[in-house]
């Protein structure tokens, strides 16, 4: 196919989408692709995954080089995408490397107006402390009217829907191990 | 249904969901039905969107009168005469469906009830501990029965005095004598098994099923469908006669819908209403047929398998509750068990539960530790517990991966936060819910001082999905392994670590304790320990063995899992979380989650087997 440097400008429309354009156009990218492709990930390790955004389960691979994860793409042997993402599966990258991303344990004591940064051990123990304290004081065996039911309504769990089934057992578990039965998730809504 | 089953679609439907823009991974498969092989792609929205833009019907409706535009089709392929003279659909639904089975004489249509089918309830308010019941205008659905031919079989009344139970009553109703537990619970669930239902081969009968659903859907006219949708006679006609012509013996219509139809109050019905009519067509079980259900999250399909759900156990297992007759695991199998289908298992699916929950301490003589596992009492679902929490009758909340500062009826959701004594949010960010007290909108404006704010808030940084290991169930339940790729940073862990680690202090602070009350947690088997050293060391559970106890294995032999669900048993011999996840970890190294076997060309599916 040939392109008159005035086409080629049309179906570049700028230099971002300059790639694409050409791609478009029919233009075969596939060598310079595959070297970008070849130098970001050269020297990568390649863990399968999973796209944490809706519910079609694109798989997706994660490239990291010495730890640190570099690239996210989708995984061609998935039937669900076959390599392909959508725009916000193409951008899980940056749920995971991210300068906004917080990374410590913050604490906000009752009535005060900043956090203040906590040792994870300690706000953990203060957790269960908390989660024990509400459990017993509030705990009801049987109601007025004689029925067992070894429960209380004062602690409120509340999960999303883009977590692993693993956290979801063990969290109805220990909950109804306690006898907390307000459980809910936002399958609910 | 799979989303990819929809490329061998003759038509797809989608109505209340942008799918082009939600779901644009699987939007490809109806795309390159429609592009590949002809297909008729048709959207019913009350916006024109990209979904729209690509449809070769775009039909517009009001927003909530989903029911009167399936309404409409029903009505309209019900008269047509090819679905009354097509054998297809004749042999479809007398063999595949309960068209032909007579229904009770107390039931009352809505057109013959003032507007409400029979068995309206009245809302009783529930228990002084918990007034909040969402449950009014609930049916009772015991004249919405077949009519039953008496029962002749003597067998099943010997195998019910077996069981230490009065057989039924010539009425039908359960009298119960004596609630001796099991197991085995076999003559339990024959006990519960009625008469067939009398049924009408020719369709004609006016208490027929098929017949009830004419005279039910006879109001929908196109007129009436225009009129209350708003969409143009034509075009809902089209619609109509495209779904028409595009079923039967050699061709499948397919459904796709998302939270535009179950965000609705009535939501179910427009399900329900939608799976009506794929019945009546004979789409379902075949390729390029069904509903697809876009779920809108990662593992939103596994939060209700397995359930972080407040109305149900495992599996869809009924919660033990208060309100019902739930005093004994004799009495819950009763009342919930279905003694046909596959749900006649149910006893063994309880017992390998509650084996999954208290180990050894759970046994037959102690009802499998059945008393020491809670019993809801009401509607304890989001909005009612808001509410509570807003009186003042909640003190404490574990929020993890949500954001209710942001969602519904916020400004109340946050006024209820400001009554808590604590709140723990585990996420990715630290966002309104975690902040509520400093950057809710009345805090800003001044109406509401952080300094009169008495909750006590706990922020831990979440580990993103490459730096866990874990299980996805997609909207289709295809449940899915992704692997650790990268350490966490910083405090940042898994949720899975966060429930673990709570636990685990919890077990220690009731440990040395004697009360009634502290037996359901000091007996909760809670032993996750990793495999990896390292991995030990930071305190994460395995996984591998989480999903080893939602799969099930032998309780005298923990590394013998069970290869399914069949396998289970009723008497404590298997140990089962979730029956419905069982086979999913068939043995010791092989996890089917995990597997990343792509499809042989031309074998679509293949890599399930």
């Amino acid at each position: 196919m040939e392109i008159s440097r005035r086409e080629l400008f049309r179906f570049a429309g700028g230099g971002a989408s300059a790639l694409g354009g050409l791609a478009a156009a029919g233009v075969s990218l596939a060598p310079a692709a595959a070297r970008a492709q070849e130098l970001r990930i050269a020297t990568a390790r390649v863990t399968p995954s999973v796209c944490p955004f809706c519910s079609v389960g694109c798989a997706t691979l994660v490239h990291t080089v010495n730890g640190q994860i570099v690239n996210i793409e989708g995984d061609p042997r998935s039937p669900h995408n076959e390599g392909t993402l959508c725009p916000k599966g193409a951008a899980t990258f940056q749920l995971h490397v991210n300068p906004n991303r917080p990374t410590q344990v913050l604490h906000r004591a009752p009535g005060a107006t900043e956090w203040e940064v906590w040792d994870l051990e300690r706000a953990m123990d203060r957790v269960a402390e908390l989660v024990k304290q509400t459990r017993d004081e509030t705990f009801i065996e049987r109601l007025q009217n004689g029925k067992l039911v070894n429960a209380t309504t004062a602690v409120f769990s509340l999960g999303g829907a883009t977590l692993d089934i693993e956290w979801n057992h063990l969290q109805q578990k220990l909950m109804r191990g306690l006898g907390i039965i307000a459980i809910e998730n936002q399958a609910r809504i | 249904m799979y989303p990819r089953s929809m490329e061998d679609s003759d038509c797809v439907v989608i109505m209340g969901s942008n799918m082009a823009e939600n779901h644009p991974v699987a939007f490809r498969w109806p795309m390159k039905a429609k592009v590949e092989h002809g297909a008729t792609l048709i959207h019913v929205d009350p916006r024109f969107t990209r979904t729209s833009a690509v449809a070769d019907i775009y039909a517009p409706l009001r927003a909530g009168t989903d029911i009167a535009f399936l309404g409409g089709i029903i009505r309209h392929i019900l008269g047509s005469e090819r679905w009354n003279t097509d054998p297809f659909f004749r042999t479809w639904v007398a063999h595949y469906t309960n068209a032909a089975a007579i229904v009770a004489d107390d039931y009352r249509d809505a057109e013959d009830n003032d507007g409400v089918f029979s068995g309206l309830m009245e809302y009783t308010g529930g228990v002084p501990e918990w007034p909040y019941n969402g449950f009014s205008q609930q049916y009772d659905d015991r004249s919405w029965q077949y009519r039953r031919t008496p029962m002749r079989d003597q067998g099943r009344v010997a195998a019910t005095a077996q069981s230490g139970e009065s057989p039924r009553t010539p009425s039908g109703t359960q009298q119960p004598a004596v609630t001796r537990s099991g197991p085995p619970f076999d003559p339990l669930v024959r006990s519960l098994l009625r008469p067939p239902p009398e049924r009408d081969e020719t369709l004609q009968d006016p208490r027929c099923v098929l017949q009830i659903v004419r005279r039910h859907f006879d109001r929908y006219t196109p007129e009436m469908v225009e009129r209350v949708t708003g969409c143009p006679r034509d075009v809902f006609l089209r619609v109509a006669d495209t779904i028409l012509a595009n079923s039967g013996a050699d061709r499948t219509t397919s459904f796709a819908y998302a939270v535009a139809w179950t965000q609705h109050t009535n939501g179910p019905q427009i399900i329900g209403c939608c799976a009506l009519l794929q019945l009546l067509l004979g789409n379902f079980g075949r390729p390029g047929a069904g509903i697809m259900a876009l779920r809108g999250h990662a593992s939103i399909q596994g939060s209700t398998d397995v359930p972080t759900l407040y109305h149900s156990i495992h599996g869809y297992m009924p919660h033990p509750t208060a309100l019902k007759r739930h005093e004994t695991l004799h009495d819950y199998l009763s009342s919930e068990t279905l003694p046909t289908g596959y749900w006649a298992n149910m006893p063994k699916f309880v017992v390998s539960y509650l084996k999954s929950m208290y180990g050894d301490a759970a046994t037959a003589e102690n009802d499998f530790g059945y008393d020491w596992h809670p019993r809801i009492f009401g509607d304890h679902s989001h909005l009612p517990m808001f509410i509570a929490m807003h009186e003042g009758k909640v003190r404490g909340m574990l929020c993890v991966g949500q954001n209710p500062a942001t969602s519904l009826n916020a400004k109340l959701e946050r006024e209820a936060l400001r009554r808590l004594e604590w709140l723990v949010v585990k996420d990715n960010w630290v966002h309104e819910t975690a902040h509520f007290w400093k950057t809710a909108p009345e805090v800003v404006a001044g109406e509401v001082k952080p300094e009169d704010i008495r909750t006590e808030v706990f922020f831990f940084p979440a580990a993103q999905v490459a730096e866990t290991e874990g299980t996805f169930t997609n909207t289709q339940r295809l449940l899915q392994t992704h692997f650790k790729a990268a350490e966490a940073p910083g405090d940042c862990r898994t949720d899975a670590w966060f429930t673990y680690q709570l636990g685990k202090r919890l077990k220690r602070l009731y440990a040395e304790s004697q009360l009634p009350r502290d037996r359901g947690i000091r007996n909760l088997t809670w032993e996750y320990e990793h495999e990896d050293p390292k991995e030990r060391a930071m305190g994460e559970p395995s996984a591998l063995k989480i999903l080893k106890e939602m799969n099930g294995y032998y309780t005298a032999e923990p590394d013998r899992h069970v290869a399914g669900f069949a396998d289970l048993k009723d008497d404590g011999s298997t140990t089962c979380a979730s029956w419905i996840y069982s086979g999913v970890f068939p043995a010791r190294e092989r996890n089917l989650a995990a597997s990343k076997e792509p499809d042989p060309p031309g074998q679509r599916g293949a890599h399930l087997k």
